[in-house]
């Protein structure tokens, strides 16, 4: 089998047969750094534009009556339905949990207390389960 | 003529090696999975309901020592709702009680026994609070009869809630009424302190 | 040059079709398993459909609806328990009469006939399992019936296979819970510390001699 090199093309400038590209292609680097310069200027000239902008008195929002907080968004008006059944769930547990939990008066006068529910079972293991006299 | 017969059967075999791969399509046999029993609220092709679970005869009654006029199952005394437990008064007992109450009632009566359940709130029903003169003063013989037997729009729940556990019930309604009801004489110093109260109150 | 019976590249072609049957037969396997373990054949995370779309995240994570309030027999007895049309009615009655969806609640209310669902977890026959002593022993809905209280649909959370079942039974502290939390669906057993894991072993009298992974225990 003959061995077939890569012969240099005809045509082909010395140089660039020696540099290992085509000169001819890029005749010089001016034309990149001037377009690298210009983008970077603008950005600079926008970014400062917009300091002016927003710096100019009286260019704010006043009024900000009519925008939403995003913060607390507003319930729709009512009447409603249920917005979150898991969280209503919840809050109904824990308040008679803890209704459960304490002490507290139902009423001072006739010396009426609500008492944890632990401790309502201790009561009424001593006083038995007939009912409660008027 | 056995040669070209010998060849004609080893061929055919041949072409039948793919077959062992259907037992791999039809994995396994399911008559043991599947067994020729009925399990728990399987459909019967045999009754004319459709259920494999019977339901017992009306007026069928347990054998043995089943009295269907005892207090324990009626919550009755001669006919009179009783005030006394049938079972055991016992802090396991109410601890018993209190979990049945939490699983069964506690939807619309609500934990703390005031009508405030989540089903309550949800379906927007007015249920009765259990802390009411009305129900403080009733024989407990009384809650006995409601769960057994319901009573208003409430249904009956001696299906889920066996007699032993109905009187559980009953005894736990009553710790919650007194939960909401205490008399601050019976308190100790220390709860009566935790009030704001120094003496007796009258 | 001698003539060839073989051309050249048949040395490659031996090697190729060796290695090719091989992977061919590895890739089968694999897929096989592959196939056995996947919810096709599993079920796991399929939701069946249901004559009423009953919704567990509504009634147990929205309204607070206790497990046993429907599945009463859970703690007295190996079946769970299935919620009669008398169950639902107890509600409904009340509440959502007039819901389409809840038709076939009310017909078979009405006429006495079954409601016809569609089982979720189907063990086999020859495997014996009792809710009761699972309950009883600290084992809570969770373990085996996964976070129900947040499908909509029902749908099987394991695929009961026998290595599972006995992952536990070999390591009861990787699942057990406290008594008072069994039906709590938030609750994960592994937030408490080992040690106490296996106090609750002890004290809930679960065999950790081995007698839990003889055959009889499940299969009788």
């Amino acid at each position: 089998m003959a061995h077939h090199g890569h012969e240099p093309t005809p045509g082909a400038a010395a140089e660039s047969v020696a540099a290992g590209y085509e000169l001819a292609d890029i005749p010089s680097s001016r034309p990149i750094v001037l377009f690298v310069v210009a983008v970077f200027g603008l950005l600079v000239f926008a970014f400062l534009l917009g300091v002016v902008l927003v710096s100019i008195p009286g260019a704010q929002v006043r009024d900000t009556s009519h925008a939403v907080d995003v913060n607390s968004p507003q319930a729709p008006p009512g009447p409603r339905i249920e917005a979150d059944p898991t969280v209503d769930g919840e809050r109904i547990v824990r308040e008679a949990t803890e209704r459960l939990e304490s002490y507290g008066w139902v009423n001072q006068r006739q010396g009426i207390a609500h008492v944890p529910i632990e401790r309502a079972m201790e009561l009424l293991l001593e006083k038995g389960v007939r009912p409660f006299e008027e | 003529m056995a040669q070209p017969s010998r060849t004609w059967i080893g061929s055919r075999l041949a072409r039948m090696a793919w077959l062992p791969l259907c037992l791999l399509l039809v994995a396994c046999h399911v008559d043991m999975y599947d067994q020729p029993r009925y399990q728990p609220n399987q459909t019967s092709a045999f009754f004319s309901d459709g259920r494999a679970m019977r339901p017992p005869v009306e007026n069928t009654v347990a054998m043995g020592s089943f009295d269907p006029n005892s207090p324990l199952l009626t919550g009755k005394v001669n006919g009179e709702l009783t005030a006394e437990l049938p079972v055991e008064l016992t802090a396991e007992l109410l601890e018993h009680g209190r979990t049945r109450y939490n699983a069964y009632c506690a939807p619309c009566h609500g934990l703390a026994g005031d009508g405030n359940g989540v089903i309550a709130y949800r379906g927007d029903m007015q249920v009765p609070s259990l802390h009411q003169d009305r129900l403080r003063t009733v024989a407990i013989g009384y809650f006995f009869d409601v769960i057994t037997n319901g009573i208003n729009r409430m249904y009956s729940y001696a299906a889920r809630i066996p007699p032993e556990d109905r009187w559980a019930v009953a005894a736990y309604v009553r710790a919650l009424q007194l939960s909401q009801f205490a008399n601050v004489n019976d308190l100790s110093a220390e709860e009566r302190q935790q009030l704001g109260v120094t003496g007796r109150v009258e | 040059m001698s003539a060839q019976i073989f051309p050249r590249n048949a040395n490659a072609f031996v090697w190729v079709s060796i290695i090719g049957l091989v992977a061919l037969i590895g890739a089968t396997v694999a897929a096989l398993i592959g196939l056995y373990l996947s919810p096709w054949y599993t079920d796991v995370g399929v939701p069946k459909a249901q004559p009423v779309p009953f919704s567990h995240k509504h009634h147990v994570d929205q309204l607070k609806i206790d497990c046993r309030y429907c599945h009463a027999t859970v703690e007295r007895a190996a079946h769970a328990g299935f919620p009669s049309t008398d169950t639902c009615m107890s509600c409904h009655s009340q509440v959502w009469t007039n819901s389409p969806l809840l038709q076939p609640v009310r017909d078979s209310y009405r006429t006495g006939d079954p409601i016809l669902w569609r089982r979720i977890y189907d063990l086999p026959d020859f495997v014996y399992f009792n809710h009761s002593v699972h309950v009883a022993k600290g084992i809570g809905c969770a373990s085996c019936h996964g976070r129900i209280d947040q499908q909509h649909l029902a749908a099987k959370a394991q695929p009961l296979f026998m290595g599972w079942c006995l992952g536990c039974h070999r390591n009861p502290e990787e699942n057990v819970r406290p008594r008072d939390e069994v039906f709590n669906m938030a609750f994960d057993p592994l937030s408490l510390p080992l040690e106490e894991r296996v106090q609750l072993v002890e004290a809930y009298q679960i065999p950790t001699d081995g007698r839990l992974t003889n055959c009889y225990v499940c299969h009788r």
